[in-house]
C-alpha cells in the first residue's frame, strides 16, 4: 500500500536531488580547477556533493525522527504572493497607488474577517504612510500614478 | 593597537558619536521600531532587522549600524511585554518570560512585572556593555594575527555553530547551512569575473541582495505562517498606571541575585556564536529554578523567573556584538544580518575596524547605553500604548507589514525584479516551514559563504594546494577540533534523543 511519504522523506530527497544539480550543473558548466587555484566551480561541487551526502543521511535517519508539522495555510500562502507579485509588476507601469491597492486587495482575498470598507480605507492609508515615509523621508524616487495612454 | 590605557578617549569618541544629533535620532527610530516590532507576536526580532534594513541604506554606515542595533535590541523588550501580557511571546527568546510573567499577570501583577524586566534588561544590558568594552580590543587584537587560514576554520565553526547546535534536526541545520552558502555564490565570481547560476539573469550578475532573501525568508513566510492564528485576549482589564507598577520590598530583594546571574549568563552565552537570547534564557530560568529555596514557585508567578531570564536575554544581546564586530563571525543569525547590511556600505567587520573605523565601532558600544535608556524610558510610561497595540487585529496587521515588505524591498534597487524574487522566497520559506527546515542558518551561510570561500581560496594558495594547512596552524587546528567536537555532541544528542522516543 502507497503511503503518503512523511515530510521528512520529501525534505531528504529534494535535498539529495538539488545537491545533485548543484555539483553536476558546476562540474559541467564551471571550471573546478586546481588544489592551488581554486576555480569557480570548486566550491559549489563540494558543496553539492554536501547535500547529497546529508539528505542521505537524513533519509536514514528519517526512520528514527517523525515531527509534527503545522498545518499548510496555503490559502494565505497563496494570496499573500499573488498580492506581492501583483505589487511588483504593476509599480514601475501603473505606479504606487495601484501596486498598493492590488496587494491589500489580493492578499486579503478570502479572509472574511475584513470588509470591504475596512479593505479601502487601509489602501487608502497604506498608501499616505507609503509616500509620507518613502517619498517624502527617503526620497524614492516611485510614481504615485501613471496612467499608460 | 588598542590597550586599557586608551580606553577613555574611545570611550569619550564613541560617546560623541552616539550623542550626536542625527545619531540620537536614528537610536531612537531604531529602538522603538524595534519595541513596536516586538511587541507583535509572529513577528520576531529577525523579521524585524529584516524588515527594517531597507530603511537603513540611506544613511552612512555609523548611522545605519547605530539603528539596526536598535530596532533588535529594542525588539526584546518589546517581546517580554508581549510575553506578560498575552503570554505569546514577541520574540523567541522571551518565550521563557511567560512562563512566570505571564501568571503574574493573571495575578493583577502585571505592571509590576513589565516595570521589574525592564529593570532587569537594563542591568542586563548594562553588564553586556561593560563586558564588551572590556573584551573586544582584547580579542581584536588577538584576531589580528589570524590569516586565511584561521578565518576559514572559525567561520567554519560559526556556521556549524549556527546550525547544528540551535533547535530542530542538527541535520536539517546543516543542510540549510549548505544551502544558503551555495546561494551566497550565485553572481559574477569575484576571483574571475564567471557568473555562477546565474541562468542568463543579468540582474543576478551581481547576486541575491540580503534583504530580498532576509524578508522573503522571515518577513513573508513569517507572516503567512502567522496569518490566521488567533491571539488569545489581553490582559487590558487591569489599569497599567504608574503606582500600580511599584514593587514590593521582597520582589526587589529577590530579584538582586537572579539578575547578577542571568547577566552573566547571558554575557556568556551571547558571545558564542550559535547561541544567543533564547539558549542563555532558558538556563537562566533552569539556574533559578535550581538555586531557588522553593521550586514550586515557578510557573506561579515568581519574580525570580523573569528577572534572570529577562537580564540573560538583554546580556546576550549586547555580547553578541562581539564576535560579530571584533571577527567579523556573527553570534548569531540577526547579526548575520547586521553582518550584511555593513558590508553593503562597504563596511567589513573585523579586527581591522577598531582601528580603522574607531567612530563606528566605539559609537556602536556607546548608543548601547543610550538605546536602553531611551527604552527603559520608552517602556516604563509608554506600556499603554504597546497594550493597545498588541489589540490590533492581525487582519489589519497583516496588510499592513506585507505593503511594508513591498515598498522596503523595491525601495533598496529600485527594482521590481527584487520583489519578485523577495516573493519567491517567501513562497520557498513558507515550504521549508513546512518540511521543518529551519530558514536562520540559512541566512547564516548566505552571508558567510563568499568569505568563507575567499579565506578558502587564499589559505589554498599560500599552502600550495595543501589541506594540511588548517589542522598545521595551532589556531586554526583549535577551530577544527571545535567544529569537530560539536558535529559530535550534536550527533550524540540526536541519537539519544532517537532513542529515548523508541523506548517511550
Amino acid at each position: 500500500m502507497l503511503t503518503r511519504p512523511s515530510s521528512n522523506t520529501i525534505a531528504a530527497i529534494s535535498t539529495v536531488c538539488v545537491g545533485a544539480f548543484i555539483a553536476s550543473y558546476a562540474l559541467i558548466v564551471y571550471k573546478v580547477g586546481s588544489l592551488t587555484h581554486i576555480g569557480p566551480g570548486f566550491l559549489p561541487v563540494i558543496l553539492g556533493v554536501a547535500l547529497i551526502f546529508l539528505g542521505l543521511l537524513l533519509l536514514l535517519a528519517v526512520r528514527h525522527s517523525e515531527e509534527a508539522s503545522p498545518r499548510p495555510q496555503f490559502l494565505s500562502l497563496v494570496t499573500a504572493t499573488c498580492g506581492v507579485v501583483a505589487f511588483a509588476l504593476t509599480v514601475d507601469y501603473l505606479g504606487m497607488v495601484p501596486a498598493i491597492f492590488l496587494l491589500t486587495g489580493l492578499a486579503t482575498l478570502g479572509d472574511q474577517r475584513l470588509s470591504v470598507t475596512q479593505l479601502f480605507v487601509l489602501a487608502v492609508s497604506l498608501c499616505l504612510a507609503g509616500i509620507f515615509i518613502f517619498l517624502y523621508g527617503f526620497g524614492m524616487p516611485i510614481k504615485l500614478v501613471e496612467w499608460p495612454l | 593597537m588598542s590597550t586599557l590605557a586608551d580606553l577613555p578617549d574611545a570611550l569619550a569618541l564613541g560617546l560623541a558619536t552616539a550623542f550626536s544629533l542625527p545619531n540620537l535620532f536614528y537610536i531612537f527610530i531604531g529602538v522603538s521600531l524595534g519595541t513596536l516590532v516586538g511587541v507583535l507576536p509572529g513577528i520576531g526580532s529577525l523579521s524585524a532587522v529584516a524588515l527594517l534594513l531597507p530603511l537603513t541604506f540611506r544613511l552612512d554606515p555609523t548611522s545605519a549600524v547605530l539603528m539596526l542595533a536598535g530596532v533588535f535590541y529594542g525588539s526584546t523588550y518589546g517581546g517580554s511585554t508581549a510575553a506578560i501580557l498575552l503570554n505569546l511571546p514577541g520574540t523567541p527568546a522571551t518565550a521563557v518570560t511567560s512562563l512566570d510573567g505571564y501568571p503574574m499577570a493573571q495575578q493583577g501583577r502585571a505592571a509590576v512585572a513589565l516595570l521589574m524586566t525592564t529593570i532587569a534588561s537594563f542591568c542586563g544590558a548594562s553588564v553586556g556593555i561593560v563586558v564588551m568594552i572590556l573584551f573586544s580590543p582584547i580579542i581584536a587584537d588577538a584576531a589580528l594575527n589570524f590569516g586565511p587560514a584561521e578565518y576559514f576554520s572559525l567561520m567554519l565553526l560559526g556556521l556549524v555553530a549556527g546550525s547544528a547546535v540551535s533547535s530542530g534536526s542538527a541535520i536539517k541545520g546543516i543542510i540549510m547551512v549548505v544551502f544558503g552558502v551555495a546561494l551566497g555564490l550565485i553572481g559574477a565570481d569575484l576571483e574571475t569575473g564567471q557568473p555562477r547560476f546565474t541562468f542568463g539573469l543579468a540582474h543576478l550578475y551581481e547576486g541575491l541582495n540580503i534583504v530580498v532573501v532576509a524578508i522573503g525568508l522571515f518577513g513573508i513566510a513569517e507572516l503567512v505562517a502567522s496569518s490566521r492564528t488567533v491571539r488569545g485576549s489581553v490582559i487590558e482589564a487591569q489599569k497599567i498606571t504608574l503606582r500600580s507598577m511599584i514593587p514590593t520590598r521582597a520582589d526587589i530583594r529577590n530579584s538582586i541575585l537572579p539578575v547578577a546571574r542571568g547577566s552573566a549568563i547571558g554575557s556568556f552565552f551571547g558571545t558564542l556564536p550559535g547561541t544567543g537570547g533564547v539558549l542563555a534564557s532558558f538556563m537562566a530560568y533552569a539556574v533559578e529554578k535550581r538555586v531557588a529555596r522553593d521550586p514550586s514557585r515557578f510557573g506561579h508567578g515568581a519574580i525570580e523567573g523573569i528577572m534572570g531570564p529577562e537580564a540573560a536575554n538583554n546580556a546576550a544581546d549586547q555580547t553578541a556584538f562581539i564576535p560579530t564586530m571584533t571577527l567579523g563571525i556573527p553570534g548569531n543569525v540577526i547579526m548575520a544580518l547586521i553582518i550584511g547590511a555593513l558590508m553593503m556600505h562597504g563596511v567589513v567587520p573585523g579586527p581591522r575596524i577598531i582601528v580603522d573605523r574607531p567612530e563606528l565601532f566605539w559609537g556602536l558600544i556607546m548608543s548601547f547605553w543610550v538605546g536602553n535608556v531611551i527604552l527603559l524610558i520608552l517602556n516604563i510610561p509608554m506600556v499603554g500604548v504597546w497594550v493597545r497595540i498588541l489589540s490590533v487585529p492581525q487582519h489589519i496587521l497583516y496588510p499592513v507589514v506585507l505593503s511594508l515588505v513591498c515598498l522596503g524591498v523595491y525601495s533598496v534597487q529600485n527594482s521590481y525584479v527584487d520583489v519578485l524574487l523577495a516573493a519567491a522566497f517567501g513562497v520557498f520559506g513558507y515550504v521549508l516551514r513546512l518540511l521543518s527546515f529551519q530558514p536562520a542558518p540559512l541566512l547564516l551561510g548566505f552571508v558567510l559563504g563568499p568569505m568563507i570561500e575567499k579565506n578558502l581560496r587564499r589559505a589554498l594558495l599560500i599552502s600550495d594546494g595543501d589541506f594540511a594547512i588548517f589542522v598545521e596552524r595551532p589556531i586554526s587546528l583549535t577551530f577544527i577540533v571545535m567544529t569537530f567536537a560539536l558535529l559530535l555532541i550534536a550527533g550524540l544528542r540526536a541519537h539519544w534523543s532517537s532513542r529515548r522516543r523508541l523506548e517511550a
